[in-house]
């Protein structure tokens, strides 16, 4: 082992978005591993395939591909941010792998909001990716569906992302058994509560989600009524995404 | 001696836990080696001195003007915490890699910065394994490598030597050592006293978060020397060897215990003197003389029990 060697080539630290950007680069390129990616793309393939499917049973049912996106596809989207989103924390977490990351300055924002922005944009892309393939399919085998239908689709998959992503980090951050936390809270607060009482709706993703992709495409479409479940939406994200930096926050350099 | 951190009566508590209190320390280049038990307080003090968290009360200065941790001190200062753990599904080249560009260094010459860093640990061959793979000594490795691949003016190491075999904890000392000659403050966290008397030149003995006694292996000798001295020897007639001892007034105190003498006294130069004509006045034949609380474990446990 060498004692001296040639100094690198250092300039200043990156700043809190560089910083931002290096860990959401570093936990993208970590989730698309094929051995990582086995969940999206079983959901991406069996729901194709069975959205396909029952296209091809009822021919003349224009909004078979929609109605199926958003009764079940949006959900699966749901399961797979519980997956990866208590991944990104948890189980590094419960390691005490973070040690090496958090004695790094910034690290307590950037960290966390690095890994929200990755694990937000792949559980989006996968939901796009999911729209586009369950709309060519069954394009491809039945009577293609209205195409407006297909950006209210993908606008759907992006806004489950974006609120589901950070309400799940967020319970990953607090708790360690965030999986099943999530998956109960999902099942009682989303499905079962928020579809009986308006009340519940407010602080659940899933209806104004499932609002967004019920709409029937036309002209209007991006009237109050489609931007009224967005920004519920970016709220739920925002007030989760806060709740998850307070956590990292508590020993904030000085 | 020029300053590279400075902490003027720091104090840090953690709810009504004091876990530093007062601390005053002044460190330049050289190797410091912070002992103290588990739950002395040394990992909260280095991860002041890194600038991680603030403490409560007094003030921390880098590098002879930073009262806070700048972004221009981010290249200045490296930590190898203490703990196993890594990221299990990275590489090593994965996380030194991104671990050196959240450190500043160019997209170009991480790459390259993390592999010759690992390479210089010896990690050739599992430079592209999952850290979850690699043994305990390999993966702690791993950590200083993340330390020693950014030329930081302060290096703070959290038990460094943990789970590495004899030979890896002699190459990492020499590398220590190397670092500290090239102007670097490297401060090493340990609760093995004799890990940290091979490779400090200073020690800071921190006990309940006091920081009880600091100073080169002469001063602490001092201190060893201002406590007294006592010696256990090893004689035909211990008896009459202690009589002997006492008669010359060298010693404060003697006893028996399984045939060996064991005595007090107030200096050790005395006690030495004294021991020679004591030795043919009882007529008696010396085996073996050793010297008592003549160590580091024993002045750690004295200056513990007056902070007790």
């Amino acid at each position: 082992m060498s004692g001296t060697q040639q100094a690198p080539s250092v300039s200043i630290a990156p700043n809190l978005v560089e910083s931002i950007g290096l860990h959401a680069w570093s936990e993208t390129r970590r989730m698309l591993r094929i051995s990582r990616q086995w969940p999206s793309l079983l959901v991406v393939l069996s729901a194709t395939v069975v959205g396909a499917a029952g296209a091809h049973f009822a021919p003349a049912d224009l909004l078979a591909a929609p109605d199926f996106f958003r009764t079940v596809c949006l959900r699966a989207i749901a399961l797979l941010a519980i997956g990866y989103a208590t991944a990104a924390l948890r189980a590094d977490a419960d390691r005490g792998a973070l040690a090496l990351y958090l004695v790094r300055p910034r690290a307590s924002l950037a960290l966390p909001l690095g890994r929200l922005v990755a694990t937000t944009g792949v559980i989006a892309v996968t939901g796009v990716l999911f729209a586009c393939l369950l709309f060519g399919a069954t394009a491809a085998v039945a009577v293609a569906p209205d195409i407006g239908h297909l950006p209210l689709m993908c606008l759907a998959a992006v806004l489950a992302a974006v609120g589901y992503t950070p309400l799940f980090m967020a319970v990953a951050a607090y708790f360690k058994r965030a999986a099943a936390i999530c998956v109960a809270w999902f099942v009682v607060v989303d499905l079962m509560l928020a579809s009986a009482t308006t009340s519940f709706a407010t602080f659940a993703p899933g209806p104004a989600v499932q609002t967004v992709a019920a709409r029937y495409p036309d002209p209007h479409w991006y009237s109050d009524v489609l931007l009224a479940p967005i920004g519920q939406v970016f709220a739920i994200g925002a007030i989760a995404t806060a709740l998850l930096l307070w956590k990292f926050a508590a020993d904030e350099p000085g | 001696m020029t300053a590279i951190v400075q902490l003027d009566r720091t104090t840090r508590r953690f709810g009504p836990h004091v876990a530093v209190l007062d601390a005053d320390l002044t460190l330049g280049p050289g190797v410091y080696g912070l002992l103290g038990p588990n739950g002395a307080g040394k990992t909260t003090l280095m991860r002041m001195m890194a600038g991680l968290i603030r403490p409560t009360t007094g003030t921390i200065t880098w590098l002879g003007g930073h009262k806070r941790r700048a972004r221009e001190l981010d290249n200045a200062i490296a930590i190898c915490p203490d703990g196993e753990q890594l990221p299990p599904r990275e590489t090593p080249l994965e996380l030194l890699t991104l671990l050196l560009r959240l450190s500043g260094v160019s997209a170009r010459d991480a790459g390259e910065r993390a592999e010759a860093a690992l390479i210089d640990l010896g990690l050739k061959e599992e430079l592209d394994r999952p850290i979850a793979q690699l043994s305990r000594g390999q993966r702690q490795r791993v950590k200083l490598a993340q330390a020693f691949a950014i030329p930081a003016k302060l290096l703070l190491l959290d038990e460094p030597l943990n789970a590495l075999d004899p030979v890896w904890r002699l190459k990492v000392s020499e590398r220590i050592k190397a670092t500290a000659g090239s102007g670097t403050c490297v401060i090493v966290s340990s609760h093995v006293l004799a890990e940290v008397e091979a490779v400090a030149e200073r020690l800071i003995l921190i006990f309940k978060g006091r920081i009880v006694a600091a100073g080169t292996h002469l001063e602490i000798r001092e201190l060893l020397d201002e406590r007294g001295a006592g010696l256990s020897i090893t004689a035909t007639e211990p008896r009459k060897l202690a009589a002997a001892l006492m008669a010359h007034g060298a010693v404060t105190s003697t006893r028996v215990e399984d045939d060996i003498l064991y005595v007090d006294a107030d200096d050790m130069q005395t006690l030495c003197k004294a021991l020679p004509p004591a030795v043919v006045a009882s007529k008696t034949q010396v085996w073996e003389v050793r010297a008592q609380g003549d160590d580091l474990v024993s002045l750690f446990h004295a200056l513990a029990d007056e902070v007790r």
